[in-house]
């Protein structure tokens, strides 16, 4: 291989995916199968997650330097490659998921697939960015897409009513991230999170202007990760949006937005003052996750919408993720380690969980007769015991449920979170006691689809028949099942990948 | 090679119920009763090998303590104390006591498997049957063999299950499911005594092997003797007044043994037993397992002699036992149930034979019992199966069967000789031998002189009814003539076939010969020289005249007994029937048994269904109710109030976001100190840190008068020698004497006093009280319940004791005078310690990058009260033995 490709083999994953948005524009406005493109942007995605995988294994040249133009934009070391896995499967999964839902519901147009291609694209940027520009353009990048898809059914009012709010406070928000950003660049002027740090460490920063603009770039992140109180959007835009974009939203954006923030914490405000457990960012997360876990719990046991429901649940394990990244402030470089593993691993198993449910859901409904409350469950399980059995699989994986995957990842996020020390202690006792109130909403889908049988007259849903759904929901459920019985390589993945980061 | 006999002697019967327990159902008939009768066979086969190895070794290598072990492996093993390890190995003993106990069960177990083939011929179940009798025999060898309590209990529990499957075995009969509940309840209540016993022998003794426990019986009677307490970790203030650990651990034990061997007040469940097969009566319920009992107070016979208030007891029971079995025997007229009462009568001859520490002659008693009452047992089986009765017979409806059944009648015949102590049959010799021993206890007896002599007057009694009702069963039963051809049967009786009448000839051999192993030669008695080694004493010799007494009153009552009976019912005397008319109160309090079961279904059961019925609505509308509605309404009511605040208003949302943006801003913008203390008070040198932020700047004030005694400094943390000046308040350092009570800080400004409570009890403490509950026993003077009051001054602390008990620097106080504690110094209320410490509250002001000053502070108890119990406990377990 000429000795000048070399350094860009690590964004192989990352130009693939850029690449493969354009060319699926291009497919598009040339091919009137819009079917093909379901299957050629899953193509683009997996693979892209293939080739991640074999970096982040070890396969591929020796690490050597970045290219000298993006060395300070984008880092690819083991955190942005773990994440190209997770984002890439997440949105194939999503990809499948459409190729399947948007057929049988007559909204083939095939923007949705170059749309949901370039939005992954940003979120691998996002992931791996290291300065607050291409942070900015990473983020940006990924939620112009997500909007669109959220507004995607355009004649539903519930749609573009979702995507509106979703884009209106998610202006707001970068509004704020920007804002920060600014005010960081002036406290120490660097942009980039390694100058920040250094600008911290040898006292040269302005500390109101730094910790101004550390809280509004927090501000920013939360909004996308959906912690209460900035929350508010985020049932109103799943529930209108067509429900793989859902999928996306739940699983990529949280992940690559949660990766980026954990970059930001472990390098830019690593800072022993800035993460000091009562003055410093710890103890701004700790209470938001405490809140989070409980109001996304508590409103979620009082949906009757599924999906509606999973949108709460989203915001409940973005509070049980943010119990891993508070314990990254722990002083102990190996639990800070194993907190970071720990979000990852949860990060990923979240991703094959949710697909799950979504995809099963979607699976469930077809045309006209689609499942979206409980109601629409009953009596699922006795009629269609194969579709009740990924169902059950989700919600077991996304309650904790052994030997789920879900269950390991709350399990690692958990037990770093009691490494880091006392106040963390009671977030975890408080993050199992949440975990209780989850049981009951997600037992109520094994309950409805055993125990319940529908209504005389109400409309029943008939399951759809796609290769697509299925094979996700497959692939998923393999994951769900693998990561819950034998997790080691996935967490020696993890680890590794947290052991990289910087 | 004979210490492996003693595997094989378990080995096999169990080998055996496990091949017919999986494939007998497919296996048929012969493959089962071969199998059974042949594993029971070589276990009895082995056992006569490692008895005849046994009996070398005492008689030609004159070891009197001899004795065969073999370990199979190491079972489970405790950390005990800090130094020992209380191992459980599985190892088989066989020493004089249990190679007898071993014959018995194996040769008598033999005998019964043969006689069963014949028996449950018809039967459908046949394998279940025989997989059950395997498994009985196999449990009670390990129950006989075993070399530990734990071990022990394995075939304790396991002979209690058997028992329950085989008189439960015609189980699609509800009443004989309910009997096997019934013996499997009462059951369950002696284990509970006999688990207890094992733990308090196991904390009493660090060991769990019968020998070892005997030894220390033997060489440390202090152990047992002195009063009971379990150490000072498990009751480390009190210990139960004039009741010796001996005591308690045989009174637990004895409880396990009253409920196996079926004596008040858990006797109830024998009589209802006879719903099993009449070889499982024979065999379980009357010759092996029933006494149990008796062999566990044989085996533990060195500490039960150490026990004379429990030998008393069991001495008793077993005395009443006797009279009640017998007098319901009297009147009752099924076959099996008169024999049912019957075993349980002479099973309290062997208890009242071992309480009065007659160990050798108990032991006797059972040995001889087996024959002639498993003989009897299988002689009303042979009737039975002649006459085609199921379940039990009545004897009004038998009669003249000497004419069809001649091997029935004479081996019943010998066998009722046997039990009335026939002079010169087997019973004699250990009745006679049991009255000896009674007589003879009456030293042991010191504290209470008439108690031998009236045990004994109630076992004669007791043996004149036994002579009395057995004589009535032969009379009625084989003589006169057939009364059953007109009812039910109607076909003619007819002799049983060879299989069942070998047993009852090889069985009436024994009741007839067995008793000769008393017999002495000189000096030279077999048994009691034989099981001396095995057994504990009371001490002591014959009492004057005992062995003529015992002869004289045992053979009177055999003859007066069986001279009634004859007179009555084989001259055919209508004396019963005026008896009973003119005594019809007694006579049928007898019928029913005593009502026994009536008054424990009116009074315990009554009870207990009362319990279960509250837990029940405890359980509905506590558990359920309370802890299940309340959490879960909360949560339904707050979950509401959150979807409600999702109004779908973008700007409602975009409202929200700019609260929480605010919140984040004020965190930030106002600095934490949050100020603690690093490590612990090294004397009155105190280390204080507050917590660090971007440009954060400390000063302190330590002794809480509002000007800070430091300068502005961006270090964090600080360190303060503590001076009289900076002490706000005392702080009182109390310690309750409760194992693990922790210590509890109050603060006390001059003029502040602490409530103390009378009782703390069903209720939390607050932090700022003190409960007598906490000062332990005898904590007053007096028994007033008045209370001490604590008040602070300008110098220090004032208990005024109110009739508590206060000691300061080991002195005793005056019970009214108040008495002063200055900084440093301690007093004990009662067994409680209460100390006066410092309290400072040092303050810091920490001012952020914003200009922004905040002042928080932090109690600080100085010099530090080191806790008192922990240290004493750690020292007391070290040191334990």
């Amino acid at each position: 291989m000429n000795s000048d490709l070399i350094p860009w083999v690590p964004f192989v994953p990352m130009l693939i995916v850029g690449f493969g948005g354009f060319v699926l524009m291009m497919v598009d406005a040339f091919t009137k199968d819009d079917a093909q493109l379901a299957t050629l942007s899953t193509v683009i995605l997996f693979s892209a997650a293939i080739i991640a995988t074999a970096l982040a294994a070890g396969l591929g040249p020796a690490p050597v330097e970045p290219p000298q133009a993006l060395a300070a934009y984008l880092r690819v070391d083991g955190l942005s490659q773990f994440l190209n896995i997770t984002l890439c499967a997440g949105a194939g999964l999503s990809a499948l998921l459409a190729g399947g839902y948007l057929n049988e519901h007559a909204l083939e147009r095939g923007e949705f697939y170059a749309l949901l291609v370039l939005s992954t694209f940003g979120a691998q940027v996002l992931s791996a960015a290291s300065d607050l520009l291409s942070v900015f353009i990473g983020l940006e990048t990924m939620s112009l897409g997500a909007y669109c898809m959220v507004a995607f059914r355009r004649s539903n009012p519930r749609a573009a009513e979702g995507g509106m709010k979703y884009f209106l406070l998610g202006s707001f928000a970068a509004a704020i991230f920007l804002f920060g950003a600014a005010l960081l660049y002036g406290g120490t002027g660097h942009t980039d999170f390694a100058g920040i740090a250094a600008s911290l460490r040898s006292g040269t920063a302005e500390s109101r202007l730094v910790i101004l603009g550390m809280l509004m770039l927090l501000v920013g992140y939360l909004f996308k990760v959906s912690v209460v109180p900035f929350h508010m959007w985020t049932p109103d835009a799943y529930e209108g949006a067509v429900t793989p974009a859902t999928t996306f939203m739940s699983v990529v954006i949280k992940a690559a937005a949660f990766a980026s923030l954990m970059r930001l914490l472990m390098t830019a405000f690593a800072d022993s003052l800035l993460s000091d457990m009562h003055s410093g960012w710890p103890g701004v997360m700790i209470p938001l996750a405490a809140i989070t876990m409980i109001v996304g719990n508590l409103a979620a046991a009082q949906q009757e919408s599924v999906k509606r429901m999973l949108a709460y649940s989203s915001i409940a394990h973005a509070g049980y993720l943010l119990v891993g990244v508070a314990a990254l402030s722990s002083t102990e470089p190996s639990v800070r380690q194993e907190a970071a593993s720990g979000v990852l691993f949860y990060l990923f198993a979240y991703t094959v969980s949710n697909v799950l449910a979504f995809g099963t859901l979607i699976a469930i409904g077809s045309y006209g007769k689609e499942a979206v409350s409980y109601d629409d469950l009953a009596g699922v399980g006795r009629r269609h015991p194969l579709l009740a059995l990924p169902f059950i699989l989700a919600v077991l994986s996304l309650m904790g449920f052994p030997p789920t995957a879900g269950f390991l990842g709350k399990w690692y996020v958990f037990s770093a979170a009691i490494g880091a020390g006392k106040p963390m202690l009671w977030l975890v006792v408080l993050g199992v006691l949440t975990s209780v109130v989850g049981a009951y909403y997600y037992l109520r889908v094994i309950v409805y689809m055993f125990m319940r049988e529908p209504e005389p007259g109400a409309t029943i849903a008939v399951p759809m028949r796609s290769g697509y759904v299925v094979l996700a929901l497959v692939l998923s459920g393999y994951f769900v099942v693998k990561m819950g019985i034998t997790p080691e390589r996935y967490i020696e993945l993890a680890l590794s990948a947290a052991g990289r980061i910087g | 090679m004979a210490e492996k006999a003693l595997l094989g002697i378990v080995l096999f019967p169990l080998l055996g119920a496990i091949a017919i327990g999986l494939f007998g159902r497919k296996a048929g008939r012969s493959a089962v009763h071969s199998i059974a009768v042949l594993s029971v066979a070589a276990s009895f086969g082995f056992a006569l090998i490692a008895f005849g190895e046994l009996l070398r070794l005492r008689l030609s290598e004159h070891r009197e303590a001899a004795s065969l072990s073999f370990t199979a492996y190491q079972w489970f093993s405790l950390k005990w104390t800090q130094s020992a390890t209380l191992s459980i190995p599985v190892r088989f003993v066989m020493d004089a006591l249990s190679g007898v106990m071993t014959l018995i069960v194996t040769g008598i177990g033999l005998l019964i498997h043969i006689y069963s083939t014949g028996y449950m011929s018809e039967e459908e179940d046949y394998a279940r049957f025989f997989a059950y009798l395997n498994l009985f025999t196999a449990s009670m060898l390990i129950l006989v063999l075993g070399s530990n309590l734990p071990l022990m209990f394995v075939g304790w529990e396991g002979v209690g299950l058997c028992s329950y499957l085989l008189i439960g075995f015609w189980f699609e009969n509800a009443s004989y499911a309910a009997a096997g509940r019934k013996a499997f309840v009462a059951n369950r209540i002696g284990d509970f005594g006999v688990l207890l016993g094992m733990f308090v022998l196991a904390v009493a003794t660090n060991s769990l092997e019968f020998s070892a426990i005997n030894a220390v019986a033997e060489q440390r009677p202090g152990v047992f003797t002195g009063a009971f307490s379990l150490g000072p970790s498990v009751m480390p203030y009190w210990a139960l007044p004039g009741i010796s650990l001996g005591t308690v651990a045989t009174l637990l034990l004895f409880l396990g043994c009253s409920g196996k061997s079926a004596q008040l007040p858990l006797y109830v469940w024998l009589p209802d037993a006879m719903a099993g097969p009449t070889p499982v009566s024979a065999l379980i319920h009357a010759a092996t397992m029933v006494t149990a009992g008796v062999y566990l107070i044989c085996r533990l016979s060195p500490v039960f002699a150490l026990a004379p208030v429990t030998m008393a007891i069991i001495a008793s029971i077993g005395a009443v036992t006797a009279l009640l079995g017998a007098s319901v025997g009297l009147v009752q007229n099924q076959l099996k149930k008169i024999l049912a009462y019957s075993t349980v009568s002479q099973l309290g001859f062997m208890f009242a034979a071992v309480g009065c520490g007659a160990f050798a002659a108990g032991f006797m008693h059972v040995y001889t019992h087996a024959f002639f009452k498993a003989c009897l047992f299988l002689g009303a089986g042979s009737v039975m199966h002649a006459v085609g009765a199921h379940g039990d017979a009545d004897v009004r409806k038998l009669g003249g069967l000497r004419r069809f059944m001649p091997v029935t009648r004479a081996t019943f015949l010998v066998s009722c000789w046997a039990i009335t102590g026939v002079p010169l049959l087997s019973g004699m010799f250990s009745k006679d031998e049991i009255l000896v021993g009674v007589l003879s206890a009456a030293p042991y007896f010191s504290f209470a002189p008439w108690l031998a002599p009236t045990i004994f007057a109630a076992l004669v009694l007791a043996a004149v009814m036994t002579s009395f009702y057995m004589f009535r069963l032969y009379f009625l039963t084989f003589s006169g003539e057939y009364r059953g051809a007109h009812g039910e049967h109607a076909h003619t009786p007819h002799e049983s076939p060879t299989s069942m009448t070998i047993p009852l000839a090889v069985l009436a051999f024994g009741a007839v010969f067995a008793g000769y192993v008393w017999v002495g030669v000189a000096d030279f008695a077999p048994w009691v020289s034989w099981l001396q080694p095995s057994l504990g004493s009371i001490g002591g010799e014959h009492a004057h005249n005992a062995v003529a007494l015992s002869l004289t009153f045992g053979l009177a009552s055999t003859a007066v007994g069986i001279g009634l009976a004859a007179q009555f019912y084989y001259r055919k005397s209508d004396v019963p029937a005026r008896l009973a008319q003119q005594l019809h109160g007694l006579h049928s309090l007898l019928l029913d048994e005593w009502r026994l079961d009536a008054l424990y279904n009116s009074t315990i059961l009554a009870a207990s269904r009362f319990l279960s019925r509250a837990a029940n609505w405890f359980d509905i509308y506590i558990v359920d109710g309370l802890t299940t509605v309340i959490p879960t309404q909360t949560v339904r009511v707050v979950s509401f109030l959150f979807t409600r605040m999702q109004t779908g208003l973008v700007h409602a949302y975009g409202a929200v976001m700019a609260f929480g943006l605010l919140a984040l801003v004020l965190h930030f913008v106002v600095p934490h100190g949050d100020p603690e203390l690093v490590g612990e008070p090294e004397g009155m040198k105190v280390e204080l840190a507050a917590s660090a932020g971007l440009g954060y700047e400390y000063r302190w004030d330590f002794d809480s008068d509002g000007t800070f005694d430091t300068a502005w400094s961006a270090d964090r943390s600080t360190t303060r020698d503590f001076t009289d000046g900076d002490f706000v308040r005392f702080a009182v350092v109390f310690e309750g004497a409760s194992y693990g009570a922790q210590q509890r800080t109050l603060t006390l400004a001059p003029k502040d006093s602490v409530e103390v409570s009378a009782s703390a009890l069903g209720r939390a403490l607050t932090s700022a009280e003190i409960s007598a509950d906490e000062f332990g026993p005898n904590w007053q003077h007096g028994d007033d319940n008045r209370l001490p009051v604590i008040t602070a001054d300008r110098d220090g602390v004032l208990v005024t004791p109110r009739g508590a008990r206060v000691r300061k620097g080991g002195t005793q106080q005056a019970p009214d005078k108040p008495v002063h504690i200055a900084r440093g110094e301690s007093v004990t209320i009662g067994l409680s310690r209460l100390t006066v410490s410092g309290y400072a509250r040092p303050r810091v002001q920490v001012r952020n990058v914003f200009g922004i000053e905040r002042t928080q502070s932090v109690g600080v108890v100085v010099p530090k009260v080191a806790r008192r119990l922990t240290a004493q406990v750690a020292a007391v377990r070290a040191g334990m033995p």
